[in-house]
């Protein structure tokens, strides 16, 4: 492609400037306060390690909880249109606007030690998510399966129903359809879901101290760690954010190199 | 024999439907948007009728009712014994050339290396034998045509669709494949076509036009 | 059309200025186990009061970072300290309340507990504040003074998340302070060994001049009010 320049209209320049601003001086101002010097030994206090392995833990598990649950639901969205599969996307949606500190009272009210299920959960299989990783995985996956779901949807959209007639047409059945013919044409799709909801799940805060609160080397994530570490020792809540910042670049470039090459 | 009597609507589009199939080659002709395709689809299972009744009569097995809405009465499109070479090809991008025709051996139950030696000659039918480890995106339309039309007739079936199969495939090449098409076994074959050549020599006709399909009778 | 963006454009620039303005009412800066009283201290008061409420530390970052006060109260000592090490505070601070560690048990008691001691039972849910936080360091204070270890599932990064954990009953019990039990009406377990434990409110000066929020906390009905939320009195 190589359209000419297209000259941006004048009254777009200032506030377009301005929202480039916004977004980035944050950045800017983080890596200015980056402890520099101390960066490596202040990543590697036990404490941090123990976080990390606990972040690693539990968004991994979220976003493969994310593939094995939003995969069949991003199908049912994408290949049936109704009143209801309108509502349901609708469900769908809705943990990436509400408020994660809502989400996780929400999911607490259901699956909860006195929720509305999670009495029965912890009667009959004696689980208890409250306060445990698993529990902290939930709330990673709440938030984070909208991000899957709405990736993997678009992309079966885009490819229509077409193929799935094609398989048929020759006598495939629908399963076959969907693990040889669906599956592997969405293969960077998922990449992308995983690469995305991964993200989301490392990140997530508000939901997962609701739900699981936080103990050292089981539920304390990196950003319940930073949370907690503005209090005392705001150098290291502040070297915590530049590892989730670049961690977070990293996904997004490789994301975006994929978005770019399709 | 395939008898269908009824009428699909689809939205604006209305199709009475008055066919009774033998063997060997039947060909579809009519204006564009007149309901040819829809008439296939219907017959394959990709649309259902809205009125009346898809019978499916053999000799040997008797009757067998594909789609009566009035019965209740659907058979998926997988499980009719029928095979579709769709206009648009329809390809899978993530297959080479040789595993999409081998892919309806693949899921009956052969080996990958029993459905690919199974697909090699209907390869070499449509004339793209040397580009079977290409995927589709690598190909020109005209061999992604091909491809498409080997994928169908490789594919076990009573009554063989083709939605304009020529249509992208240049004169040369589309010779070699109707002769193949002609002297096919008496497979039951539905063969959707514009061209006047085709329609010239053809046995049996089914004209489409003013939301009826109907059959012209042998010439 | 021009119009109609110019007046977009002076509406939103409006709304803009209104929000960034401010009026000219003081600032009061407070811990957030104070929520609960602020209504009754504007009262009390004549004049507006803008109440900055969060974590004590993150309220002493606020001003390092330039934020602008009247009155700084915090929940502990130490905390205080670093705003008078960072000469953030004018004034030498007072105490004006304390805050009893208590140990507050689940509606209906689920967990059976009837002393500190079960709370080192692995078998209960408890919970305590992380040491990072006024409260928490409290807790890690008494568990070694007591010589008692708590089996918690959880350190809450702030009483009030752990006080409501407790209220709807996911947690067994937890060591919380006596004004948000008293707020949330969770009932607690009585054990003079814990009377020792308790943090002290100073509240100080940020530019000089005397604040009449820290007259109010200090006057006969300002203390009355403190001790009916469950607060000890100097």
């Amino acid at each position: 492609m190589s359209a000419p320049p297209r000259p941006t209209p004048k009254p777009l320049v200032v506030p377009a400037a301005l929202a480039v601003a916004l977004l980035a001086l944050p950045i800017v101002g983080l890596l200015q306060r980056a402890p520099w010097s101390t960066l490596i030994d202040r990543l590697t206090s036990p404490e941090i390690l123990d976080a990390i392995r606990v972040s690693l833990i539990v968004s991994i598990s979220a976003a493969v909880l994310c593939l094995l649950l939003g995969l069949p639901l991003a199908w049912v969205l994408a290949r049936h249109d109704g009143r209801w599969t309108a509502a349901l996307r609708i469900l769908v949606l809705l943990p990436m606007v509400l408020p994660p500190v809502v989400g996780g009272t929400a999911l607490l009210f259901a699956l909860g030690r006195r929720g509305l299920f999670g009495e029965w959960i912890d009667r009959w299989f004696g689980i208890t998510l409250p306060f445990t990783t698993a529990g902290a995985v939930v709330a990673a996956t709440f938030v984070a399966l909208p991000f899957f779901v709405t990736t993997i949807e678009s992309s079966l959209r885009d490819d229509g129903a077409s193929l799935d007639e094609a398989a048929a047409a020759i006598g495939a059945s629908p399963w076959q359809t969907f693990v040889h013919v669906t599956l592997p044409t969405l293969r960077p799709s998922i990449a992308a879901g995983l690469a995305l909801s991964w993200a989301r799940a490392l990140g997530e805060f508000g939901a997962t101290i609701t739900v699981a609160g936080s103990l050292g080397g089981r539920t304390r994530t990196l950003p319940v760690e930073t949370f907690l570490a503005l209090e005392q020792d705001p150098q290291t809540a502040v070297a915590v954010s530049v590892l989730l910042l670049v961690v977070s670049l990293v996904v997004l470039t490789v994301l975006r190199g994929r978005w770019l090459t399709r | 024999m395939i008898s269908l009597h009824g009428t699909t609507v689809r939205g604006e589009l209305s199709l009475a439907i008055d066919i009774d199939l033998g063997p060997g080659l039947t060909f579809v002709s009519g204006p564009n948007g007149s309901g040819k395709t829809t008439l296939l689809r219907v017959l394959a299972g990709l649309e259902a009728l809205d009125s009346g009744e898809l019978r499916l009569d053999r000799e040997d097995t008797g009757s067998r009712i594909l789609d009566a809405p009035a019965l209740g009465v659907f058979v998926a499109a997988h499980e009719r014994p029928i095979s579709v070479a769709f206009q648009d090809h329809r390809l899978f991008p993530r297959m080479s050339v040789l595993d999409n025709v081998a892919f309806a051996a693949r899921f009956r139950g052969r080996s990958r290396a029993e459905a690919r030696a199974l697909a090699r000659p209907f390869l070499d039918a449509v004339g793209v034998a040397d580009l079977a480890a290409r995927r589709p995106h690598q190909l020109s339309i005209g061999q992604q045509q091909r491809t498409a039309l080997a994928r169908a007739l490789a594919t076990p079936a009573e009554l063989l669709l083709l939605d304009e199969p020529l249509a992208a495939i240049d004169t040369l090449g589309s010779d070699e494949i109707r002769s193949h098409l002609h002297h096919a076994p008496q497979q039951t074959t539905l063969w959707v076509t514009h061209d006047a050549d085709e329609l010239a020599g053809a046995q049996a006709l089914i004209s489409v036009g003013d939301g009826v399909a109907r059959q012209n009778g042998t010439t | 059309m021009r119009a109609r963006v110019a007046m977009w454009f002076a509406i939103i620039a409006t709304l803009l200025f209104t929000a960034c303005g401010g009026g000219s009412s003081r600032v009061a800066m407070a811990p957030s186990s104070m929520t609960t009283l602020t209504d009754e201290i504007d009262d009390a008061l004549s004049s507006d009061t803008e109440w900055v409420i969060a974590g004590s530390a993150r309220l002493v970052g606020q001003l390092a970072d330039g934020a602008s006060a009247d009155v700084l109260i915090t929940a502990d000592r130490e905390t205080m300290q670093s705003a008078i090490d960072q000469s953030l505070v004018a004034d030498e601070p007072i105490v004006i309340a304390g805050n009893r560690l208590v140990l507050a048990i689940a509606p209906g008691n689920p967990g059976e507990v009837e002393r500190l001691e079960d709370l080192t039972s692995a078998d209960l849910l408890l919970g305590v504040c992380a040491s990072e936080v006024p409260c928490g360091r409290l807790a890690a204070e008494a568990q070694a003074t007591l010589g008692i270890d708590i089996a918690a599932d959880t350190e809450e990064p702030n009483v009030r998340s752990l006080a409501l954990k407790i209220t709807n009953g996911e947690l067994d019990a937890g060591l919380i302070y006596a004004t948000d039990a008293a707020d949330l009406g969770l009932a607690t377990i009585d054990d003079s060994r814990l009377e020792g434990f308790v943090t002290e409110y100073l509240a100080a000066s940020v530019r000089g001049e005397p604040s009449d929020i820290t007259m109010f906390l200090t006057s006969d009905p300002g203390r009355r009010l403190l001790a009916d939320r469950g607060f000890t009195l100097p």
